[in-house]
């Protein structure tokens, strides 16, 4: 008896509970002075087969940024049998393969929406379960419709699926939040947060071939000239297509900016060393004093030392050392 | 900050020896990001990771051919992140059973409301 009213107890604030939740109210605000409605229609449309909605959404994506990723390998590269879906972290790691970028989008309606109007389709992650029984689903967000509140996606089934900003929030809210872009390489995203888009730029160089690498990095100098870390990495590219005079100006710039970082000091003198240029290389290393318990005393020693060999097997004439730096 | 790094950087630096051959060879990007961010150490791990987290997409059933594939393809975060943990991760899937069911409890509440 008491069990039963206990259970009747636990179905009459079901609601109630489910309501509270519910209720949580979200900004939604979008900006005045964005165009009212935006729709990326050019939105390629894979409609999800049972169970994929990882790969149709991250196919979307990907066609958007102009990749062709075979809807075939992409299951092999997203989907886990015994999971029925896909995982956020494994859809990342296809869009590297892919050869696109992977950024993921701060977790504001506004920053999701500001990629769809710079005509970047939004992959989102949304809880359309409960928070206690969640089902997860992935979906595309293609655009807005600010008059009447709405969202508009690419999602499951639906060419256009159309939902009101709140419940969209909640349930984007009830999957923390999660969203990404697919940039193409030599793009940036609409939020430049430097922190965050080197590591997404660094984490795409480890897989990447050179001349992409270069196009994403050569982005970065342009917009963050002052940063070390850019040169850097458009050095290191420059070096990968067998660049060695660009690799090294790059190097340059980075020391230009900041004279301590040995990244790139170590890196100017390994390609001198390489362009049979060892006594600048060693000028190079002496240019900079480095603290005796660096992480990199051993690798400036030993490069020093390939360097003075090597200077000292150069005639007189040629074994001049500039100042440097 | 740095000094304190630096200080109780024995371990980085053999890990740095590791990643860095005697041989001429450039100091990546990523290694100097890493670095920087004081995250050199979970970028060594995950080499180490890779072939755990291969395993445990291949007990969900996907081919080791196409789980390695995988994993070399994921940042050394990502690999931290689901490492054993892969069985706790939001899946997407959406089964449509699922989304029905909600939609009928939020219908009956609101019926229950509406009354």
């Amino acid at each position: 008896m008491s069990k039963r009213i206990a259970r009747g107890a636990v179905v009459m604030a079901a609601p109630f509970l489910l309501l509270i939740t519910a209720c949580a109210t979200f900004d939604t605000t979008i900006p005045e002075t964005w165009e009212r409605r935006v729709e990326l229609t050019e939105t390629p449309f894979h409609p999800q087969l049972e169970h994929h909605c990882g790969p149709a959404a991250l196919a979307t994506i990907l066609e958007a940024s102009a990749a062709s990723p075979s809807y075939g390998e992409l299951v092999d590269r997203i989907y886990v049998p015994g999971l029925e879906g896909s995982l956020q972290v494994e859809l990342l790691a296809a869009t590297r393969h892919f050869q696109r970028i992977p950024f993921r989008v701060p977790g504001e309606l506004e920053a999701v929406l500001a990629e769809v109007v710079a005509g970047r389709p939004v992959l989102i992650l949304q809880n359309l379960g409960l928070p206690s029984r969640p089902t997860w689903h992935y979906a595309v967000v293609i655009g807005y419709d600010r008059d009447r509140g709405e969202i508009l996606m690419r999602s499951g089934e639906e060419p256009v699926q159309v939902t009101r900003l709140q419940p969209w929030m909640r349930q984007w809210d009830w999957a923390s939040r999660w969203a990404m872009v697919a940039l193409r390489p030599g793009e940036l995203p609409v939020h430049r947060d430097f922190a965050l888009v080197v590591r997404a730029l660094a984490d795409f160089d480890d897989h990447a071939p050179g001349h992409l690498r270069l196009q994403a990095w050569q982005s970065a100098t342009r917009y963050w000239p002052q940063e070390a870390l850019t040169w850097m990495g458009a050095g290191n590219a420059h070096h990968t297509l067998g660049a060695l005079a660009e690799a090294a100006n790059s190097f340059e710039r980075a020391l230009h900016i900041q004279p301590d970082y040995w990244p790139a000091r170590l890196n100017l003198a390994t390609v001198l060393e390489e362009q049979d240029r060892p006594c600048l290389g060693q000028s190079i290393l002496a240019g900079q004093p480095m603290a005796m318990d660096h992480p990199w005393v051993e690798q400036r020693r030993d490069l020093a030392r390939r360097l003075e060999l090597a200077c000292a097997a150069l005639s007189p004439d040629s074994a001049h050392s500039a100042l440097y730096y | 900050m740095i000094r304190s790094f630096f200080a109780n950087s024995l371990v980085a630096l053999a890990m740095i020896a590791f990643l860095m051959p005697a041989q001429a060879q450039l100091v990546s990007t990523g290694d100097a990001l890493a670095l920087e961010t004081g995250s050199i150490q979970v970028r060594v791990e995950a080499f180490l990771l890779q072939d755990s987290v291969a395993a445990e997409l291949t007990a969900l059933g996907v081919s080791h051919e196409m789980a390695m594939a995988r994993v070399a393809d994921m940042s050394a975060e990502e690999l931290e992140l689901i490492a054993g943990r892969i069985d706790e991760m939001p899946a997407g899937a959406a089964g449509v059973v699922y989304v029905l069911g909600v939609v009928f409890i939020v219908l009956m509440v609101m019926h229950f409301f509406r009354r």
